[in-house]
């Protein structure tokens, strides 16, 4: 699991250092310079995706390397330590299953289901219009990943909607999406 | 500056002015308290209902919502040890430890108490040090300015908890996104791939929104719920033992917490680590600590209220936030077609006076509803955070699309929720990307003008005294920490060395 996050991270900052390179290669076509010598459009891009790729890349190594530098605040206070010794310890003390009895494995398989509905319902938003496609992801969200009942979830995602249209579409006057359906 | 006060008292007391006040602090509150909420969420998913409000009403709310949420995130760390507020997660070091000794009661009010002295100490600081610190700045040009956003940065990216190759780095791809668009200097369009939605960069509030609320919905979803611990109103009465126990580390803290606020860049979070390791240090009660320490609680809760309201010296004066929620708030005024910095209080004195009279107000509106109330708001715990969560999510879309009336708003706010989750898997810091990326296009302004000023050379924020100094600062930021660490481990080295020739 350990292995797993420290080469999450390290995977994470070597796709930094990368966006940080293309970044300067890109922003290099921008010019560096004016004709008059002052800074070009692409002055900053490169610099700062230089800087990026360097200190991206310098994080995967350290990442790699378990090394952690010392910082100005845990220096002058010595808490931040403390405080994630509490949640180390909270972690440790905390078993994989959460208030309501799930275990890790099925809050992140919720996680998953939660971003692909989402992602879904964005999708739809062309044919429902924004707020049903919304309303219908609160309700399916509570349902069949929270598994609530069916009623107070179709109740909470009416009153929800109801509420959001009366804010944003009668009070502010802001035009909604209303899809191919065309309702609200 | 009586006269200012009386102008910002007829300004802030209209009854338009008090009530969105409420409405702001009230919301904050509720905002704080709820875990995967804070206050920067809370002003960047409202930020639009406060499109068809005068600007000073609009400001009033926002304002309200950051403070009242200071007083709400309290609640979630000491009920349930899940800070609802980034500042607030010292205060489960002792907070939590209280409640489970039956004096949760107890940690909110002297939490509510002691938010409430700073918040009137530190707005008293305020409003006699912003108004000169403009002044002083309407002398400062864009070289000048350009010295203190990299102090700005360099300071968030040194404070922010961390180590500081992942600050800056942070703080770097912050200021780098915030390049795409129209360049400031030529007008030539960078990185749109010929997509007119990025013409005019990649928008902050959506950017906010999608880091801040769904990117923290997700991390919840992943991390699972905690049971809260009941609290009841009988149990809110604080003796005066507690109160007098308290009162030196709310003084201390309030100070503590001023002083870190009125640095660009350094925010509430850093003041409430502070405040608690300095009053861990000389408290008479030091063996309490980490057990149910009052002073545990008082101590980081005032300093992380009057570094809130400190917050507002640097935006206010200068145009540089002091953290993450006011960077959307600096976002704020220019959507409202205001230019934080030295000029505002020449220009709009109604405006900034009535803001910070507003502060006053609001703060007692948040002693009166936290002092007895806070055992209601804590019910707000109960709903399932299954119905809470989509409704989150539905609200930060739908206000993401009123931004901009555009779907392009919306599909950026699930793009950034995906990052801000995976950023915080990772454990890369948030609030100095937020800082670049406000910042960036002022840092490029301010970049530009130096060149032109200096006709392409950019050694002229050398020439500059103030320049020089504000940089010179910034370099010992970065280079201290290390000599500290360099010099207490060889003191270690050396004492070790003693321990073995005895």
């Amino acid at each position: 699991m350990k292995l797993t996050l420290v080469t999450a991270k390290a995977a994470f900052s070597a796709l930094l250092a990368v966006a940080g390179a293309a970044a300067a290669i890109g922003g290099a076509g921008y010019g560096m310079t004016q004709e008059n010598g002052q800074v070009g459009a692409g002055f900053l891009p490169v610099v700062l995706g230089t800087a990026l790729a360097v200190l991206a890349s310098i994080d995967v190594v350290q990442t790699l390397r378990h090394r952690e530098p010392v910082n100005l605040a845990d220096e002058l206070t010595g808490v931040e330590a403390e405080a994630d010794a509490a949640a180390i310890d909270t972690v440790a003390e905390a078993p994989d299953i959460d208030s309501l009895g799930r275990s890790q494995r099925q809050r992140n398989r919720m996680l998953v289901i939660v971003l692909g509905m989402t992602f879904v319902a964005l999708l739809l938003v062309p044919v429902l219009g924004l707020l049903i496609s919304l309303g219908v992801l609160v309700v399916a969200i509570s349902t069949v990943v929270e598994r609530r009942r069916i009623l107070p979830s179709l109740l909470v995602g009416a009153i929800a909607v109801g509420l959001i249209h009366v804010v944003f579409a009668e009070l502010l006057g802001v035009p909604m999406p209303t899809g191919l359906i065309g309702l609200i | 500056m009586i006269d200012n006060l009386i102008l910002g008292f007829q300004t802030a007391l209209t009854l338009e002015n008090v009530l969105w006040c409420f409405v702001g602090v009230l919301l904050g509150t509720v905002i704080g308290l709820l875990p995967g909420l804070g206050s920067t969420t809370g002003v960047a998913v409202l930020l639009p209902i406060t499109f068809t409000l005068e600007p000073v009403t609009a400001l009033i709310m926002l304002a309200g919502i950051y403070y009242g949420a200071q007083y709400g995130g309290t609640i979630t760390s000491v009920l349930i040890s899940t800070p609802g507020e980034a500042a607030s997660v010292v205060t489960t070091l002792d907070g939590y430890q209280m409640a489970k000794r039956g004096r949760a009661g107890a940690a909110l009010a002297i939490s509510a108490i002691g938010s409430f002295i700073a918040a009137i100490i530190s707005l008293a600081l305020l409003i006699a040090l912003a108004p000169p610190l403009a002044d002083a700045a309407l002398e400062f040009g864009p070289v000048e300015m350009f010295a203190i956003m990299i102090l700005g940065l360099v300071i968030v990216v040194t404070f922010q908890g961390g180590a500081f190759i992942r600050g800056a780095l942070m703080a770097v791809a912050g200021l780098l996104v915030a390049t795409v668009g129209i360049s400031p200097g030529t007008s030539e369009s960078r990185f749109t791939f010929g997509n007119v939605n990025l013409l005019s960069g990649i928008p902050f509030v959506e950017v906010m929104i999608g880091l801040f609320a769904l990117g923290e919905v997700f991390y919840q979803i992943r991390v699972g719920a905690a049971a809260p611990i009941r609290a009841r109103f009988r149990d809110m009465v604080i003796s005066r033992k507690d109160i007098t126990r308290s009162m030196p580390a709310i003084l201390r803290g309030s100070g503590i917490g001023f002083g870190l606020g009125i640095l660009p860049g350094a925010g509430s979070t850093l003041a409430s680590f502070m405040s608690y390791g300095i009053e861990r240090k000389i408290s008479r009660n030091k063996a309490e600590f980490g057990k149910g320490a009052i002073e545990g609680v008082a101590s980081p809760e005032s300093a992380n209220n009057a570094a809130a309201n400190a917050n507002f010296v640097p935006t206010l004066a200068l145009g540089i936030p002091g953290g993450a929620t006011t960077a959307v708030l600096l976002g704020a005024f220019t959507i409202f077609g205001l230019q934080p910095g030295p000029l505002l209080f020449e220009t709009q004195p109604e405006l900034v006076w009535g803001l910070l009279v507003s502060f006053f107000i609001g703060n007692v509106l948040l002693l009166v509803l936290n002092l007895p109330l806070a055992p209601v708001f804590a019910q707000m715990l109960r709903i399932p955070y299954g119905y809470l969560y989509p409704i989150i999510m539905l609200t930060s879309l739908v206000g993401a699309y009123s931004v901009s009336n555009n779907m392009f708003s919306v599909w950026l706010v699930f793009v950034f929720g995906v990052l801000g989750y995976v950023l915080k898997e990772v454990g890369l810091p948030t609030a100095p990307f937020v800082l670049g990326l406000v910042l960036g296009p002022l840092f490029e302004k301010a970049l530009v003008q130096t060149s032109a000023i200096g006709k392409g050379d950019l050694g002229v924020v050398f020439q500059s005294p103030i320049a020089l100094t504000v940089l010179a600062i910034a370099v010992a930021m970065v280079v201290l920490p290390k000599l500290v660490g360099t010099l207490r481990s060889r003191r270690a080295g050396r004492a070790r060395e003693k321990v073995d020739a005895a």
